[in-house]
């Protein structure tokens, strides 16, 4: 797994490729933890991601959990196999999702 | 491979001593230095010895030139010139011939006599074993006696001659040639020559040239004897090798004694204590056993070792004890997991058949955890007579946590289903909101719940964020049913959930799993996926919910081949047979 951070003022975006699973997705969690503080506008750029295990989706309700109280979050550049994920696990239905 | 010190052999331990290799560098090193100062001491001493005895007779025939009658000296060499100058060269081949030398004896008269005297008084009195006056025949190297010293038999009368060699000729004409060392200690050039001669042995001659005569130069020589300084040198050689031999030695013996004392010693202490070291088996019982007591006061590096050892043996001890700690604390955690592992199985019903008193139905399931304890689980349970609960859960995360929550969820979800006899999505809302409300670790599960109406066969079910069950009708084959999906329960409270409902015919089948199914990965790291499931579930229509689930998993096997399992695989197999005949 591959993670390309910006962060532009108070919007920060995570590029994440290859796979998010149980192993990789501590990095992640890391990743937005040292960084999500006055961030308002938080961008998962899910292009080229693989596969997201339940760890990684574990990331996103945190991540979203988080943004709730303090701005907008949102996911970008899914691809047919995360969105069957998403919708499978219901995460379609709390995540704001940009195909 | 470089052996131990254990398996050397005993010529090569000695061979591996420090003491032996000291010793060969020390004799190597004396054999050495001993015999540079041998050479060069002698050198040195001998041509000491040799400027001296030249000096000594050069002086002489120097003091001679002053004190001797030159008068006569020039009367009696003329005489003996002008005879040898009148005698063909022919006849001059043999200076032993009595017939040359008779032409001569008109010389020996007084005035030779005393001549002769006066040259042996001075002899005698400065210790030299000759003295004569001679000229030099240069075209010859003859060196003509004109008046001999000797008064005994090897007296050489005038005209008697010996023949030299063109160095020494010119030695005596020119002076020595000098030396480096000559030069260095300030030696002037002197005509003397060292000469070895059958007729006179090993002697020092030098000569004093006094004035030429019908072109011959005349010399007053003397000669000093140097067998004597030869013998002395020898003499000397031998106390000088034996000297620095005993020293050479007495200073191997006390070197060694001293390098065995100061290392080797303190290193063999050292290398047995690290022997019994190794030997001994109770780890824990070593520390400050072997090294602590050594007492290596060597104050240098070995004494450095000795220390460092030592507190390399405390260090190992502590390490140690941690590790016998850290190792127990493992065991015990490991132990604790089997019983955890046992107790997980324990909640999970898996005795088979699991309602024999049932006719209607037939169930079956299984689950492979990955870890020692897992977090997907599976239940089912009669509400009562004609209501069946068929649950299966798939928890976000691996291992104990996991597991802990696993297990409050399906202790929720059991409760909450016989206590409020809800509907499935009731159920699931519930239930999320009750963990919602303290979820700490933010951890959640995908749950499918379906309840199945035995007597009709109606099933109501609600997914939260699970798979979607595989459905059999009676003569098609398995489905996937692509069901309504709600959240996963943990995820945010106030969540809404919708019930469905299928009506089931007799010998319709119903196939639930966790994402462990379709995400085996094999070698290459592709999924096993639903399109691979659905093959293994179609493969024998005929298959009861218990063969059904050995075929997925033979499936997934097979097509994993060696990878390892990855996440916990937990299957679910439901047949509806119909309602009771007597109902």
């Amino acid at each position: 797994m591959e993670i390309i951070k910006k962060l532009d003022g108070d919007k920060f975006e995570l590029k994440v490729e290859g796979r998010l699973d149980t192993t990789t997705a501590p990095e992640l969690e890391e990743v937005i933890v040292a960084g999500i503080e006055g961030v308002k506008e938080l961008v998962f750029d899910f292009a080229a991601l693989d596969y997201i295990s339940s760890a990684g989706l574990r990331v996103l309700l945190s991540a979203q959990k988080i943004m709730n109280k303090q701005g907008d979050m949102k996911v970008i550049g899914v691809n047919d196999t995360i969105m069957e994920i998403f919708e499978v696990t219901g995460f379609s239905d709390i995540l704001t999702i940009d195909k | 491979m470089k052996k131990t010190v254990r398996e050397l052999t005993k010529f090569a331990r000695i061979h591996h001593s420090l003491g032996g290799k000291i010793f060969r560098s020390l004799v190597m090193i004396s054999a050495l230095v001993g015999i540079a100062a041998i050479v060069f001491g002698f050198i040195l001493y001998s041509s000491a010895v040799n400027r001296e005895y030249r000096t000594k007779t050069y002086n002489l025939a120097c003091t001679a030139s002053m004190v001797l009658n030159l008068k006569t000296i020039k009367e009696k060499s003329g005489q003996v010139l002008s005879i040898y100058d009148s005698i063909p060269e022919e006849e001059r081949q043999d200076a032993e011939d009595p017939e040359y030398l008779g032409q001569f004896k008109s010389v020996e008269d007084m005035t030779h006599n005393k001549l002769r005297w006066d040259v042996h008084e001075l002899q005698l009195q400065n210790d030299m074993v000759a003295g004569y006056v001679a000229a030099l025949d240069l075209e010859t190297g003859r060196m003509i006696f004109i008046a001999d010293g000797d008064q005994a038999s090897t007296y050489c009368p005038p005209g008697y001659y010996d023949t030299f060699n063109e160095k020494q000729i010119s030695t005596w004409m020119e002076g020595n040639k000098l030396s480096f060392l000559d030069r260095i200690n300030g030696a002037k050039s002197m005509s003397a020559v060292l000469l070895k001669m059958e007729r006179y042995g090993y002697r020092c001659t030098a000569g004093k040239r006094l004035f030429d005569v019908n072109g011959y130069p005349v010399f007053i020589f003397y000669d000093s004897d140097m067998t004597q300084a030869a013998n002395a040198a020898k003499t000397f050689l031998w106390q000088y090798i034996l000297v620095i031999v005993v020293v050479a030695v007495l200073a191997e013996i006390i070197i060694l004694l001293f390098v065995n004392k100061r290392m080797v010693k303190p290193i063999n202490e050292l290398t047995n204590a690290a022997k019994a070291y190794t030997e001994d088996s109770q780890a824990e019982h070593r520390a400050g056993r072997y090294f602590e007591k050594l007492n290596i006061r060597s104050g240098d590096e070995i004494e450095n070792l000795a220390l460092t050892m030592k507190d390399m043996e405390a260090e190992l001890a502590d390490y140690v004890r941690n590790l016998t700690r850290v190792t127990a604390e493992k065991q015990r955690i490991s132990t604790e997991l089997d019983v955890a592992s046992k107790i997980q199985e324990g909640m999970i019903p898996n005795i088979y058949p699991a309602f024999p008193e049932r006719s209607e139905f037939d169930i079956y399931a299984t689950m492979d955890t990955a870890l020692d304890v897992g977090g997907d689980f599976y239940d089912y349970f009669l509400l009562d007579d004609d209501h069946l609960v068929m649950v299966m859960a798939d928890v976000s995360g691996k291992g104990i946590p996991a597991a802990l929550f696993m297990m409050a969820s399906k202790i929720m979800l059991n409760n909450y289903s016989v206590t409020t006899r809800n509907s499935p999505a009731k159920i699931l809302e519930a239930v999320n909101d009750s963990i919602c409300s303290n979820n700490k670790a933010e951890m959640f599960v995908t749950v499918w719940l379906g309840i199945v109406e035995i007597s009709s066969g109606k099933m109501i079910a609600a997914n939260a964020g699970h798979e979607y069950p595989a459905i059999k009708k009676a003569d098609g084959s398995f489905e996937l049913y692509k069901d309504p999906h709600g959240i996963v329960v943990g995820a945010m409270s106030g969540m809404k959930y919708k019930d469905y409902e299928i009506q089931l015919e007799p010998g319709d089948m119903v196939f639930q799993y966790t994402d462990g199914v379709t995400e085996a990965t094999d070698p290459s790291g592709e999924l096993f996926g639903t399109e691979r499931m659905l093959e293994a579930l179609n493969y024998d229509s005929q298959a009861e919910p218990e063969m059904l689930l050995l075929h997925v998993r033979e499936a997934i096997d097979d097509f994993v081949k060696e990878a390892a399992q990855f996440d916990d695989i937990t299957m679910l197999g439901f047949k509806y047979l119909g309602p009771k005949e007597d109902a």
